[in-house]
C-alpha cells in the first residue's frame, strides 16, 4: 500500500441545529427543528427530531403532527456562516492544509495532529473534537483515512460525536468494516449507479474493492475507478484548497403562491438573479453555466440554460441571460409557482485572467448580448450592501414584487446549502 | 397570535416559583430544561409577566362578557394604536418566553412577548398578548395570518 498522508474529514452533527444551540442553550436536549426559506419545510433537525421519525423536508404541517413538542427555529445562515468560519480557523490552526468542503464539511492534512496533541492519532481526533466543541460550541464527528473517500466514511460511521481512525485499521478489520457499508452510502455512488453494482452482485464496498478495477471504469467511468482506488487506501483525490466549494450553486424557490403577469416573473428573476449573485460573491466564485428551470403548476414545467465564453459574475449580463431564459420559455400568461436559478461551471476569481474585452453570448437565435464585463453600478450596490447588510440595495426591477419589502423575513432568505436545499 | 407560552426554568427566580405555586406547572420537553407551559386553553389561563421591575402572573385576557373588558385573549396593535383601548388606560409589559405555541407549533422566542395590562371594573388586572400582521414566514410556518409583537426581533 502506497505511503501518503493521512486525510481527515470533520463534519459537524446535525450542523444548523448545533448553530443555534451555540447561542440558545434552552435549545439543548429537546427535539428542533430549522425552518427553510419560506418557513415551510424542515431543512435540518435535532437527532431528538430525527428519532421522533421526522424526516429532512418534510413541511412543518406534517412535522409537528410526528412531534408535537418539536421547537422550530428560523434558519439563520450569516450565524451559520459565522460558526463554519470559526471551523475552519481551528481546524488551520492544526493542519497545514485545509479543504472547505461545504459549510459544516472540510477536509485536512491529518499529518500533524499528534505532534500538534500528543498521543496516537486518534487520541489527537478526540482532543480535536473537544478543541471543537470548546472553542466553536458545536458536536463534530471526525474521520480519518489514507484518502478522502475513506475518512469521509469514517466521519459518516461515527456520527454523531465519533473519531474513526481507519488507517489504523488491520486488514481484517478493514475488510469487516467495508463490508458493513453498503455501496449506496459512498459519495459519488448514487442511486442508478448502486443498481448497476447490484447488477453484478456488488452490494457492499468489500464487494466493490474485491472487483476488478477495469470493470469498475467499464460499469461507472473513471471517477468509480478512482472510488475503487481510493477505497484500497490510495489517495487519489487530492485535498483542495482552491477547489470552488461547490459543483452548482442555486438560488430560487416559491414565488409565494404563483403568477402569470410577465413583470412579475421578470421581477422574481432579478430577485433570484441578486441572490445568486450574491452567494456567488459569497464563496468568490464566477459561472459560466446559467440554468434556469420552471415549476408551472397547470402547465409542463420549463427548463433551459445558457453557457458562456466567459466566467461571470456580471449582474446586467444574468438579467440579460435569465431574461432571454424567461422570454424562451413561453411562459406569458401561464402560471410559474416555482423558479430556480442554477449556476455551474465555477471557477475561482482570482484564477481567472479577467478579459478586458466584451463578454458575448448568444441567444438560441444566434443574436448576441454583449455586455462590458466591468459593471460599475454591481460593484458599487455589491460595496453597499456589505456595509449595511445584504440586499440593502436592490434592483429597480424587482420594485414589481411589494410583498419582498413588506416581509423583513425575506431580507436575506440564503437557503440552499449544498445537499440540504429548501424551498 | 399565540395559544401558549414555555419559559425555561432559568427565567423564573427560584423564589417566584414557589409564591406562584409553578411547580404545577413544570414539563421537561424531551431531555431538556424544565419548563413553565401557559396555555391559553387552560381553565384560569394566566401569563407572566415583568412590569416595572415586578415579576407577576395576571389572567390572561378576558372571557367575561359583563366586565366591560375585550372579550379576547389578544389586543391587536393596530387597534391600540387607534386608540380604541385608550379608556381602558393600557400599560405595556413584556412577557418573557422560551417559546411559544401557535396552532399546534412551537417556535422558538428570543427573548419574550409584548403584552399590555388593563384593569376590569373590579379593578383586577388582565394581560393581553399583543399581535400583528404575520409576515410571510410566521404565516406558512403557524398558518395564522396573526402574529405576537415580539422584543428585540420579527419572525
Ligand atoms: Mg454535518
Amino acid at each position: 500500500m502506497p505511503i501518503s498522508s493521512p486525510i481527515g474529514h470533520l463534519d459537524s452533527d446535525c450542523f444548523y441545529v448545533s448553530a443555534e444551540r451555540v447561542r440558545f442553550p434552552c435549545l439543548r436536549g429537546i427535539p428542533v427543528g430549522v425552518l427553510g426559506n419560506q418557513g415551510a419545510c424542515v431543512i435540518a433537525k435535532s437527532y431528538e427530531l430525527k428519532a421522533a421519525g421526522v424526516k429532512t423536508r418534510v413541511p412543518i404541517w406534517e412535522a409537528r403532527k410526528i412531534c408535537p413538542e418539536a421547537v422550530f427555529v428560523k434558519r439563520d445562515f450569516r450565524w451559520y456562516e459565522v460558526l463554519s468560519r470559526k471551523m475552519l480557523d481551528v481546524l488551520a490552526d492544526v493542519s497545514p492544509l485545509v479543504e472547505y468542503y461545504s459549510i459544516d464539511e472540510m477536509f485536512f492534512d491529518a499529518s500533524e495532529l499528534p505532534r500538534v496533541f500528543g498521543g496516537s492519532m486518534r487520541e489527537a481526533a478526540l482532543q480535536l473534537q473537544q478543541r471543537m466543541l470548546q472553542e466553536v460550541g458545536v458536536p463534530v464527528s471526525i474521520g480519518i483515512g489514507e484518502s478522502k473517500t475513506m475518512a469521509k466514511l469514517g466521519s459518516d460511521t461515527s456520527k454523531p460525536f465519533g473519531v474513526h481512525t481507519l488507517h489504523e485499521l488491520t486488514d481484517k478489520q478493514r475488510f469487516d468494516y467495508l463490508k458493513s457499508i453498503p455501496v449506496g452510502e459512498l459519495c459519488g455512488v448514487g442511486r442508478r449507479s448502486q443498481a448497476k453494482l447490484e447488477q453484478h452482485r456488488i452490494f457492499n464496498c468489500l464487494d466493490f474493492i474485491r472487483a476488478d478495477s477495469k470493470f469498475i471504469q467499464n460499469l461507472l467511468t473513471i471517477k468509480g475507478e478512482a472510488l475503487w482506488y481510493e477505497l484500497q487506501g490510495e489517495s487519489i483525490n487530492k485535498i483542495a484548497t482552491s477547489r470552488p466549494p461547490h459543483k452548482a450553486i442555486s438560488r430560487g424557490g416559491s414565488l409565494g403562491g404563483k403568477t402569470a403577469i410577465a413583470k412579475q416573473q421578470h421581477a422574481w428573476a432579478v430577485r433570484n438573479v441578486e441572490r445568486l449573485i450574491e452567494a456567488m460573491d459569497f464563496h468568490g466564485v464566477f459561472a459560466r453555466k446559467f440554468s434556469l428551470s420552471l415549476e408551472r403548476p397547470n402547465d409542463y414545467g420549463w427548463g433551459g440554460h445558457v453557457v458562456l465564453s466567459e466566467p461571470t459574475n456580471s449582474f446586467k449580463l444574468l438579467c440579460a441571460v435569465f431574461r432571454e431564459m424567461l422570454d424562451r420559455s413561453d411562459s406569458r400568461d401561464k402560471a410559474i409557482s416555482h423558479m430556480h436559478l442554477i449556476a455551474e461551471k465555477l471557477s475561482y476569481r482570482n484564477e481567472i485572467q479577467r478579459t478586458l474585452f466584451e463578454t458575448t453570448y448568444s441567444t438560441h437565435d444566434g443574436r448576441p448580448i454583449t455586455e462590458s464585463p466591468i459593471d460599475q453600478l454591481a460593484t458599487l450596490k455589491q460595496q453597499i450592501n456589505q456595509k449595511v447588510g445584504r440586499f440593502a440595495i436592490r434592483s429597480g426591477e424587482t420594485l414589481h414584487l411589494p410583498e419582498i419589502y413588506a416581509d423583513e423575513t425575506n431580507d436575506y432568505d440564503i437557503c440552499d446549502v449544498q445537499g440540504k436545499m429548501c424551498f | 397570535m399565540c395559544q401558549g407560552i414555555a419559559l425555561s426554568q432559568c427565567e423564573i427566580p427560584e423564589s417566584l416559583i414557589e409564591r406562584y405555586e409553578l411547580s404545577e406547572r413544570i414539563i421537561r420537553r424531551g431531555e431538556g430544561n424544565i419548563e413553565f407551559r401557559f396555555l391559553l386553553a387552560e381553565r384560569f389561563p394566566v401569563l407572566p409577566l415583568w412590569h416595572e421591575g415586578q415579576f407577576l402572573i395576571l389572567s390572561w385576557g378576558n372571557r367575561n362578557r359583563h366586565n366591560k373588558l375585550p372579550v379576547s385573549a389578544w389586543c391587536s396593535q393596530e387597534s391600540l394604536e387607534a386608540g380604541a383601548w385608550h379608556h381602558l388606560r393600557p400599560r405595556e409589559v413584556f412577557i418573557p418566553a422560551s417559546f411559544a405555541w401557535d396552532r399546534g407549533v412551537w417556535y422558538q422566542v428570543r427573548e419574550g412577548l409584548k403584552g399590555v395590562v388593563v384593569k376590569d371594573c373590579d379593578r383586577k388586572q388582565h394581560v393581553y398578548v399583543l399581535t400583528q400582521p404575520a409576515t410571510h414566514y410566521y404565516e406558512v410556518m403557524t398558518r395564522n395570518n396573526r402574529e405576537p409583537v415580539m422584543v428585540g426581533e420579527t419572525i
